[in-house]
């Protein structure tokens, strides 16, 4: 009598319901952060590459529906019709960057930052309008590559605010040697 | 792109420590070890704790991954005896938890009717099982390991997996036998 075993084999990922909360990746996240004594790098854009990849990425997928043989079966797609998993990731990321952005506010930074950013929201938007075009299959892709973009955003941040603030402690390194 | 050698450039990426391929491993894992965490520990707060150190883990123990298994197996691996070391810091010892159950019978079985079997009732029964039962049932049911991989994980021998085996799910069917009667 194997009906039991049976049943939960065929039946497997239903039993695999519950989603872990999004506080635990962020929790993750941060034990794995090395301590931020990286020295400063002079500023070439990385994610510059970030973008081109994304792309190219937008591009690939677009010809892949035009090769589809369904791709007449359009649907709408917003972000409510989007995986429960990425919406949660997404309004993580979005709290995320709001959170840096706000560390910001009392520092002069590059003037060229903001046209990054609105780079990558730029990005963000054609890629998700880009999504209903794409074959089911291949949007997990597209959503990862959204994240993406959102996390590369959060690290330019990040990376802004670990400089400040190595520049902070130097200043005050030098003050406490000078008493 | 082959569905493994994504995994490989995912791994490898992770190896040089880039955090969206962290992500990406966190991402296609996750769900699958929270669950097997729920089954294990029977708890929201300890599956969650147990989730985030088993990949922390995972991240910090990635160099000595050989790809002689998937890294999903391997994933596997150090949430379950994530687990299983939690459980034994809670508990005395696997067996002795084990023992205690194995000499109750109870008077007349209702036998239980597999062909009206659904998910959300076996779950519930699964949390009713004693802690020794639902770990060996588990393994072997749900994660796929063999009664010598049990052994070797909780420390007991082979055929005593075998037979706390056969004894969970005797225990299982009564309790969905007696949970069908009420329903």
């Amino acid at each position: 009598m194997n009906n039991l075993e049976d049943f939960i084999n065929k039946n497997r990922s239903e039993f695999d319901s519950e989603t872990p909360d999004l506080k635990i990746w962020a929790a993750i996240d941060k034990q794995m952060r090395p301590p931020k004594t990286e020295p400063i790098r002079r500023r070439f854009n990385p994610w510059k590459m970030g973008i081109a990849a994304s792309m190219l990425l937008l591009l690939g997928l677009g010809m892949g529906y035009f090769f589809s043989p369904n791709h007449s079966s359009k649907e709408a797609l917003g972000s409510a019709n989007l995986p429960i998993e990425f919406r949660e990731a997404e309004s993580f990321y979005q709290a995320e960057y709001q959170n840096k952005r706000q560390q910001l506010v009392n520092y002069t930074v590059e003037p060229t930052l903001e046209a990054d950013l609105n780079e990558f929201d730029q990005i963000i938007l054609e890629m998700k309008s880009e999504l209903k075009n794409v074959p089911k299959g291949n949007r997990e892709r597209v959503l990862s590559a959204i994240i993406q973009n959102y996390q590369t955003k959060i690290d330019i941040l990040q990376r802004i605010l670990d400089q400040l603030e190595s520049a902070k402690t130097a200043k005050s390194d030098r003050n406490e040697t000078n008493i | 792109m082959e569905y493994a050698e994504t995994h490989k450039e995912i791994v490898q990426a992770c190896l040089r420590g880039d955090r969206h391929a962290q992500f990406e491993l966190y991402r296609l894992y996750s769900k699958a070890m929270y669950n097997i965490c729920l089954r294990m520990t029977n708890s929201q707060e300890d599956a969650e704790d147990l989730l985030q150190n088993s990949f922390v883990d995972v991240f910090s123990k990635l160099q000595s991954f050989r790809a002689e298994s998937s890294i999903g197996a391997w994933i596997k691996r150090i949430v379950v005896n994530n687990c299983i070391n939690h459980l034994k810091k809670r508990r005395l010892k696997f067996d002795e938890l084990i023992e205690n159950y194995h000499d109750r019978v109870d008077v007349e079985p209702i036998p239980c009717d597999e062909a009206k079997l659904s998910v959300p009732q076996v779950k519930r029964a699964l949390l009713k099982l004693p802690t020794g039962y639902r770990v060996v049932f588990s393994m072997y049911a749900f994660e796929g390991f063999d009664h010598e991989e049990i052994g070797q994980i909780l420390e007991i021998s082979t055929s005593t997996s075998k037979s706390q085996y056969s004894r969970a799910k005797q225990k299982l069917r009564e309790i969905l036998g007696n949970e069908q009667l009420t329903a």
